[in-house]
């Protein structure tokens, strides 16, 4: 009988003993013995060594059990933990808890949800755009509403932004958005948002509103489990956090960040110390060419204007280094106009709105009817506030630029030591307050700033380079409007019921710590336009340039009264408009700001009305796509008249031909509107060189381009500090060098629409969730003013006759969800300029009959 | 009937029916489930329960988007840099197949070892 050294011999267990040679022997013979067979001699001293081998690989099974359940275990691990910038695979990818769950079908999901704090039924009904009509008995429910619907479709677009409002991005995204937090803690935004909720909670009126939205967002939040959270949460790993009303206020601060928190101070300080004053005035004049103020430049100013005192001392601040300029798109801007009825084919007044901003997906605006038995309103509403920002009533319409006047100022603080503790101002020593901010690192410990406040206002973050966004110069103080309490939703509140002029701008006289312009027009036939908001009483240039921190003469001791704000209603030539312009000329008694928008957008706009009668609505439409910039019709003559072109070289023949025949349309089929800006933006560059280099270490601004076109075609070439001529030439060739590189030879085949590569991004920068290259014509120059960062954000056009008739579009879904169809499907009709009639349903009985899914709460 | 056949349909069918109830690393315990219950060796349990889990979860995501838009598929699939929508549903088997599957060949080795 052979010895069995197979696998019945391995199934033993000579491993214990095999730790024992010594005693092996004898067992396994007895063994052997049992089974019959005998122990062959010959084996002898070999009849370990099979032995040896069993031990060796029962040892590597082990392993592989081991290395096996580790792995299996390790896997598990690894793909429930997010890794680097990539979600955690296990999660997201489940098809019953991850992305999956986030596809949705073209319908928008019937749903009711009953919700105990309701005082009376609400009914919500979605039309075909995804639009909800809220019809409640009351405002309480109604809020409520509006808070649920929008956190239905924007749940994760309001955390995100309260979040990064706050500076709170870093519990979500870790360390890299560390800079940013500080640079939002040192701005005050939390302390600011503080100051304006205790102004919205002292009135009964809008801490209604705000506690209805936030329980109303809340009972959406609530009816959620994880699986059904919008796909952010799952991609980014974290989940949302209750509604609190500081964020109602943080979604106000956000707004007062885009629309007023930029300074040209330090530049403009820097321009004035390197500058002789008159090639200063010149290169900034206080009114820019060619603009047509809001206001007309005749008007008088029937009041006694509030005085103020300008400082004795002769302060120069100091050269501010190395701090960059936030780049700023030309022309980049809003625009609103209103006609009255004489203008009309109707005969009623019409208005138009077409708000500038950053342009992403989701969109800032949701659009939304509200309807109670106060209140019957529509319009453009920001995720995270209650109300309509922009739309119409029963009774009138209002659009809104931003103001441009300066809210902001920057001070130059004389502390007494290092330790900050205290600061020179009125000729004593005063305290500095420090507010500690704790900024929570997802995987690290809290970062603690602590920001120190004069009276001024919070001193801004070091411009080190850990600090993103940082545009203030190092530890300077920064005195904001939108830091003192406010209640701009109050004014909101009260406009959205406005039944006429004098109820609109009464409610006005609440919009506080942001300046903004309000075109207007109702049912009666009026038409207004107002530069509405705090503004302090300045002499003149104060805040163009750094402060004097310990001179109380720069302190804003005074506001403008509301009566002295600049206003117009009912002007005989029958419309009124904005683009951003000045919103006065020079004999307004009070100084507002000097850098606002030049003339491009403002003529066209006033070319095209003063030019119109039997207006439609349809014409407005066709204005607010106009692509026509006025700067190439005024330039291009010139710059091609100095332009020296080598004989033969048939593409910049053909270039120089094209640029001689166009109009200065920035249509998408065009081909010189993309080679045109290239060679604007080198022509300035050059012209302006050395000074303003963006290479220097110290900042400045390069002039207006319409500054310095004026300039050039009054022939006053003095002020420039290289040849004309040579950079009309230089920057040709070097831009005709870079178009034919990125576009192609032939420059009939270049087109703009295609080659500009436009896309809209992800709020969040999230890669496959923006709408990349998208085919639009249009310019920051236009009215249709589609620039890389801002664009148009709404478009929205009104007719006030007996039965109220709108047009609406803008840059995005109802729905953020990116597995909705509807998440980026109105892009294109935005892109090419088809606007959608809107649904102004009067009762729920003709609502329910139109609309496409009811939601009953 | 076909042990390797039990295995996959346990794996299957546990897998399909868990998933909907449980965080998603419940394929890991089926694995687990599958091996102890499995005859086959170690390779071969593996192949069988990573099909059977992979193929629940592929299963399941084409359920889901039979009554849903596929509009989502090109975005996810441009955030992992994939070249195709079909290799998200790849993507999404493989998480369920591997953990499961090694998990079950682990269970195996160890039975091995147990019972000998």
């Amino acid at each position: 009988m052979e010895v069995r050294t197979g696998r019945r011999a391995r199934r033993s267990r000579p491993t214990i003993l095999s730790y024992y040679p010594g005693l092996t022997g004898s067992p396994l013979r007895h063994a052997v013995a049992r089974e019959g067979g005998s122990w062959p001699q010959q084996q002898g001293l070999n009849f370990l060594e099979p032995s040896a081998r069993t031990t060796h690989a029962d040892k590597i099974r082990y392993l592989k059990a081991i290395l096996s359940l580790c792995l299996a275990a390790l896997l598990t691990w690894l793909l429930s933990v997010p890794l680097g910038k990539l979600p955690a695979l296990g999660h997201f990818m489940s098809p019953a808890s991850g992305f999956w769950q986030n596809m949705q079908s073209d319908s928008i999901a019937d749903l009711s949800i009953a919700s105990e704090k309701l005082n009376r039924p609400v009914e919500v009904y979605y039309d075909a755009r995804g639009v909800p009509h809220i019809f409640a008995e009351n405002d309480y429910d109604l809020y409520f509403a509006q808070g649920f619907v929008t956190a239905r479709d924007r749940l994760w677009q309001i955390d995100f932004q309260a979040r990064a409002a706050a500076g709170r991005l870093s519990e979500i995204l870790g360390p890299l958005a560390l800079g940013y937090d500080r640079a939002q803690r040192r701005l005050g935004m939390q302390h600011g948002a503080e100051n304006n909720l205790r102004s919205i909670m002292e009135d009964s009126q809008s801490a209604l509103a705000v506690q209805a939205y936030t329980d109303g967002y809340n009972a959406w939040l609530e009816s959620l489990s994880p699986k059904d959270y919008p796909l952010e949460f799952k991609i980014l790993g974290y989940e949302p956090e209750a509604f609190t009303p500081l964020n109602t206020a943080l979604t106000m601060m956000s707004v007062a960040q885009t629309l007023t928190a930029n300074t040209r101070a330090h530049a403009q300080s820097n321009a004035r110390v390197l500058l002789p004053p008159e090639v200063y005035e010149k290169l900034y004049p206080l009114e820019i060419p060619w603009v047509k103020p809001m206001i007309p430049a005749g008007h008088s100013w029937d009041f006694d204007p509030v005085s103020t005192t300008p400082p004795e001392s002769d302060f120069v601040p100091n050269i501010t280094k190395g701090l960059e300029l936030p780049h700023r798109e030309p022309g980049a801007g809003s625009n609103s106009w209103a006609v009255d009825g004489s203008r009309t084919q109707s005969g009623y007044p019409m208005l138009a709105s077409d708000p500038h901003l950053g342009v992403t997906l989701p969109s800032i605006w949701y659009e939304i009817h509200l309807n109670s038995e106060a209140l019957n309103v529509y319009g453009a509403s920001i995720p995270g506030s209650p109300g309509v920002i922009i739309g119409f009533n029963e009774n009138c319409a209002w659009g809104i630029t931003n103001g441009d006047s300066i809210s902001l100022d920057v001070y130059e603080i004389e502390f007494k030591d290092e330790a900050q503790n205290y600061y020179w101002h009125d000729e004593q020593w005063k305290e500095v307050l420090h507010r500690v901010e704790v900024i929570k690192i997802k995987g690290k410990q809290p970062h603690i700033e602590t920001v120190p406040y004069t009276h001024h206002g919070p001193v801004a973050l070091y411009s080190d380079k850990d600090s993103a966004n940082s545009r203030y110069p190092h530890g300077h103080a920064i005195q904001w409007m939108a830091h003192r309490p406010g209640n701009i939703l109050r004014a909101i509140l009260n406009y959205n019921r406005a039944e006429n002029l004098q109820q609109f701008q009464k409610a006005l006289r609440d919009f506080d710590n942001i300046s903004m312009n309000f075109t207007y027009a109702d049912r009666e036939g009026n038409i207004s336009i107002g530069h509405y908001g705090h503004l302090p009483v300045r002499f003149s240039g104060q805040g163009e340039f750094i402060s004097d921190g310990r001179d109380p003469a720069y302190d804003w001791s005074q506001l403008i009264p509301f009566e002295h704000l600049p206003r117009i209603k009912n002007p005989d030539h029958g419309f009124v408009f904005t683009a951003n312009q000045a919103p006065v000329s020079k004999n307004y008694p009070y100084f507002l700001g000097r850098f606002y928008a030049d003339f491009n957008r403002n003529h066209r706009i006033h070319d095209l009305l003063e030019n119109s009668s039997g207006i439609t609505m349809e014409n407005f439409e066709e204005m607010l796509m106009d692509n026509r910039a006025l700067t190439p019709a005024k330039i291009l003559p010139f710059k091609l008249s100095k332009l020296q072109i080598k004989d033969g070289d048939s593409e910049q023949s053909k270039l120089i031909q094209l640029l001689s025949d166009w109009s200065g349309d920035y249509d998408s089929d065009s081909a010189v509107a993309l080679f045109f800006p290239v060679w604007q933006r080198e022509f300035s560059k050059q012209l302006w060189l050395p000074l303003f280099d963006p290479e220097n270490d110290i900042h400045l601004f390069r002039p207006y381009f319409t500054v310095t076109m004026d300039h050039l075609l009054k022939g006053d070439w003095d002020i420039f500090p290289v040849d004309v001529v040579d950079a009309v030439n230089a920057s040709f060739q070097q831009s005709f060098e870079q178009a034919i590189t990125q576009y192609g030879a032939d420059p009939e085949n270049w087109h703009y629409g295609t080659q500009r590569k436009y896309h809209i991004q992800h709020l969040a920068y999230i890669p496959g969730l923006g709408r990349q290259n998208i085919n639009t014509g249009g310019h920051p120059e236009a009215i249709n003013a589609m620039g890389n960062v801002f664009a148009p954000s709404w478009r929205m056009v009104v007719e006030l006759g007996p039965e109220i008739r709108a047009k609406i579009h803008y840059s995005g879904g109802q729905t953020a969800n990116p597995g909705h169809p509807q998440y980026d499907r109105a892009i294109d009709d935005w892109a090419t300029g088809r606007l959608h009639e809107a649904n102004f349903w009067q009762t729920s009985l003709e609502a329910a009959a139109q609309s496409q899914v009811t939601l009953n709460l | 009937m076909n042990p390797i056949r039990n295995i996959l349909l346990l794996t299957f069918l546990l897998t399909f029916i868990l998933l909907w109830f449980f965080p998603w690393w419940i394929v890991t315990i089926i694995g687990l489930i599958s091996g102890a219950v499995s005859k086959s060796g170690p390779w071969q349990t593996f192949v069988v329960v990573a099909t059977g889990a992979g193929m629940a979860w592929l299963l399941a995501a084409l359920w889901v988007t039979q009554t849903n838009s596929t509009v989502l598929l090109p975005r996810i699939a441009e955030m992992f840099f994939l070249p195709s929508t079909s290799l998200v549903f790849a993507l999404t088997a493989l998480i369920a197949a591997i953990p499961s599957g090694l998990a079950a060949m682990g269970i195996i080795y160890l039975k091995r070892e147990a019972l000998t």
